[in-house]
């Protein structure tokens, strides 16, 4: 049986990091043949010679990433299918790889559990119900997401924006939860957060959330 | 121009490019996402005046609005990393807002992301072509439906594409 290990997430955020930072250019024809080929409009033979010539190229890779989540932005019923249940932000990612540089990659800013998301294949995504970005009060800093299945458990992270871990509370029943106003005395108003929700299913499957993030107000 | 043309709902793209954006967005960005969306659309804007007489119908619109829109938010991502380095360079820029760029982070993360990428170039195509796929966080379904391959051959050639660079990166001084 296939066993993904826990330094597969580095390697993604590390090539992730390297094509987030392309400034490079790429010829508008292979810009569009990316749209194409995300959008399932080229045909197999040239998809595959288009993924291989991307998968050395950074500015290549920086335009198929912005298709693919610019497809998935508008619902489109692309090839690339469904919206990832893994995420971090580019600032994470960047950190990430810098622990790598450090202490190799053996040690992950990411929790990955053999049920990732990778393996689950898209079964399942755990999908927050605040909006991207938004100011919470710190009196009522309430971070609410979408059930899993029913008689889930749930597991939540609270981090700045520099991995300093604000809270984690394990064995939730609830799909909600408020990060106390002690929790957040050290975070300036304005500043990001990041939260992250595991899913224990009944089942014995465990799913990560991608990476959320909301404002203190 | 042509009615599929007249209705192009803005708005709509306007969220589409603010959700892509938010996904896409590197922290280091995120002051930029407003000025990056705005730039992204009147390009489309502009791009979308000048061909509006090459769209025929409905279906060809839709189809050439959100191409013209990935490759208009490429550019202004593209730019607005140009920006960055632009700022990074110069030592006059605050860069207290600018929480992750710190020079030898960066650095050092180009310098993984260009060793991923030179153990790419020397794997077996296939292989290749599959964990560049993972790497860019794609399922095995998912690469599997991009590659037309089914999914288990798909997942064998992402799982020995990954022995491999695991291989290549320790060869280099980089262990997994």
């Amino acid at each position: 049986m296939t066993t993904w290990r826990d330094d597969d997430a580095a390697l993604q955020d590390a090539y992730q990091a390297a094509v987030a930072r392309s400034s490079g250019d790429c010829a508008p024809d292979d810009v569009e043949k990316v749209w194409l080929a995300v959008t399932g409009d080229l045909d197999a033979g040239q998809r595959r010679d288009l993924i291989d010539r991307m998968a050395t190229d950074p500015a290549l890779a920086q335009a198929w990433r912005v298709a693919v989540e610019l497809d998935r932005a508008r619902g489109g019923p692309s090839l690339a299918g469904r919206q990832p249940t893994r995420w971090l932000p580019a600032a994470l990612i960047g950190l990430a790889a810098m622990v790598v540089v450090a202490v190799g990659l053996r040690v992950l800013v990411v929790n990955r559990t053999p049920a990732d998301t990778f393996r689950a294949g898209g079964v399942t995504t755990v999908e927050s119900l605040i909006v991207s970005d938004a100011p919470l009060p710190r009196e009522a800093f309430v971070l609410r997401w979408k059930p899993g299945p029913e008689g889930s458990r749930y597991a939540v992270r609270v981090t700045t924006e520099d991995l300093r871990v604000l809270t984690t509370v394990n064995e939730l029943a609830a799909t909600e939860y408020t990060v106390s106003r002690d929790a957040l005395a050290g975070v300036p108003a304005g500043a990001r957060v990041l939260w992250q929700v595991v899913v224990s299913a009944p089942g014995g499957e465990t799913i990560s959330s991608q990476t959320f993030v909301v404002r203190v107000q | 121009m042509p009615s599929s043309i007249q209705s192009i709902d803005y708005a709509k793209l306007r969220q589409d490019f603010v959700k892509a954006v938010a996904r896409l967005c590197p922290g280091w960005l995120a002051n930029q996402r407003d000025d990056l969306v705005q730039a992204a659309v009147m390009r489309v804007m502009q791009i979308v005046s000048r061909h509006e007489n090459r769209a025929s119908d409905a279906g060809l619109a839709a189809s050439y609005l959100y191409k013209v829109a990935h490759s208009a938010l490429v550019d202004e991502i593209r730019r607005a990393n140009r920006r960055q380095e632009t700022a990074l360079d110069d030592s006059t820029v605050e860069r207290v807002a600018i929480t992750f760029q710190d020079p030898e982070r960066s650095a050092a993360s180009r310098e993984i992301g260009r060793s991923i990428q030179d153990c790419l170039a020397s794997m077996h195509r296939d292989r290749r072509q599959a964990v560049a796929l993972y790497l860019q966080g794609h399922s095995v379904p998912e690469a599997a439906r991009l590659l037309d391959w089914p999914a288990k051959r798909t997942e064998n050639l992402v799982y020995r594409g990954l022995a491999d660079l695991r291989e290549c990166l320790m060869a280099k001084g980089i262990e997994p």
